[in-house]
């Protein structure tokens, strides 16, 4: 009798631990966006990073730890691109200004290795916002980063030239503290419209 | 006397054909330093009865002016060249960030906050057309002008 009452305890922590568990990592059910945003989309479940290994503004290595215990703001470009990349990073600057988005990471992450060194990108980050982070590195380990998140890109122009211009996806990337990307926003980017998403995607997610 | 005559037709068609493509609220990006490219945002309109042509442009103080087009499709973000701008009689061309833009590549030095850049737009009639520009420091996404409204 004792063996058995054992056992039944023993099952049932079991089961508890398993539930907490699995309460710890369930996915809540995606949250329902306000219908005047435009151009925001939720990842629901969010999508995992396999492991990379980047160069951060300082020559730093730059991994998945790195997105651990915060929540990042993540845009993809080229420092040769003079309208669409600098009006997204001045968006990002805008968000940073928000009390409420202040201890997010900001990162700036090039598609285009070649010409944006680590010298380029600090020049090009540090000139939006001095703590913001700046990312390149070998090809293959950009494209292990970009490819999950869906960023797509096209040199036109001679690439053997310093002359080419980039077309590529232009989204502002929600990361969670996990380093999961939860949600992005389409560019066009202006201050009101990304705070509003970004704010109730990253309240909804935080208050689970 | 005749040489005064002279002169003062000379003026005249000087400022008429100055008075053909006006242009306003011509300002350039501040970029970081090292920035190989930055973006001069302008309004053009074509005060002529024809049409006019913007050919080309040049600068003393870039290797290369270009008018460039970026658009945006599913999130994707293209930046095009134009090789000729056509504008009709009485027509507006607004340059602004995500959209137009006249692209000054490989800058001659460091341009900062309150630095004056010239550019001259060639026209297919020959004629030049010169565009005097402030660079403005981190810019926000409208015009300055726009922005004060909300401060108050």
């Amino acid at each position: 009798m004792g063996r058995l009452i054992g056992i039944f305890i023993f099952l049932a922590g079991a089961g508890l631990t398993y539930y907490g568990f699995t309460m710890l990592d369930r996915e809540p059910p995606e949250p329902e966006l306000p219908a005047h945003l435009e151009g925001v989309i939720i990842e629901s479940p969010p999508t995992v990073l396999p492991a990379f290994s980047l160069l951060d503004q300082n020559g730093n290595e730059f991994d998945n730890d790195s997105l651990e215990g915060k929540w990042s703001f993540l845009f993809f470009g080229y420092t040769n691109c003079p309208d669409v990349c600098p009006t997204s990073m001045t968006v990002m600057a805008g968000l940073n200004k928000k009390q409420d988005l202040k201890d997010f990471n900001y990162i700036f992450a090039t598609v285009d290795p070649k010409r944006d060194t680590v010298a380029q990108i600090k020049d090009f980050v540090s000139f939006f916002n001095p703590g913001f982070i700046g990312l390149t590195g070998e090809k293959v380990e950009i494209d292990k980063f970009r490819e999950p998140l869906g960023i797509i890109y096209d040199f036109e122009g001679d690439t053997s030239s310093e002359d080419y211009v980039v077309t590529h996806f232009a989204a502002i990337y929600l990361l969670d503290p996990r380093g999961r990307m939860r949600a992005y926003v389409l560019p066009p980017h202006d201050v009101p419209r990304v705070y509003e998403a970004m704010k109730f995607i990253y309240e909804y997610y935080e208050n689970q | 006397m005749f040489r005064l005559i002279v002169l003062c037709l000379l003026f005249v068609t000087a400022v008429d054909v100055q008075a053909h493509l006006i242009v306003k609220d011509a300002w350039v990006r501040e970029a970081p330093p090292r920035a190989r490219t930055l973006a001069m945002f302008l309004q053009l309109t074509n005060h002529d009865d024809k049409t006019i042509n913007i050919v080309s442009a040049s600068s003393e103080q870039f290797e290369k002016v270009e008018i460039h087009k970026t658009s945006f499709k599913n999130g994707m973000m293209r930046m095009q060249r134009i090789e000729s701008l056509e504008m009709s009689p009485n027509e507006v061309a607004v340059m602004k960030p995500g959209g137009l833009h006249i692209m000054l590549v490989k800058p001659a030095r460091v341009f900062k906050a309150g630095d004056q850049i010239n550019i001259k737009l060639h026209l297919a009639s020959g004629k030049k057309k010169t565009v005097r520009a402030l660079v403005r420091g981190k810019a926000p996404m409208t015009p300055m002008q726009n922005d004060h409204g909300h401060s108050h």
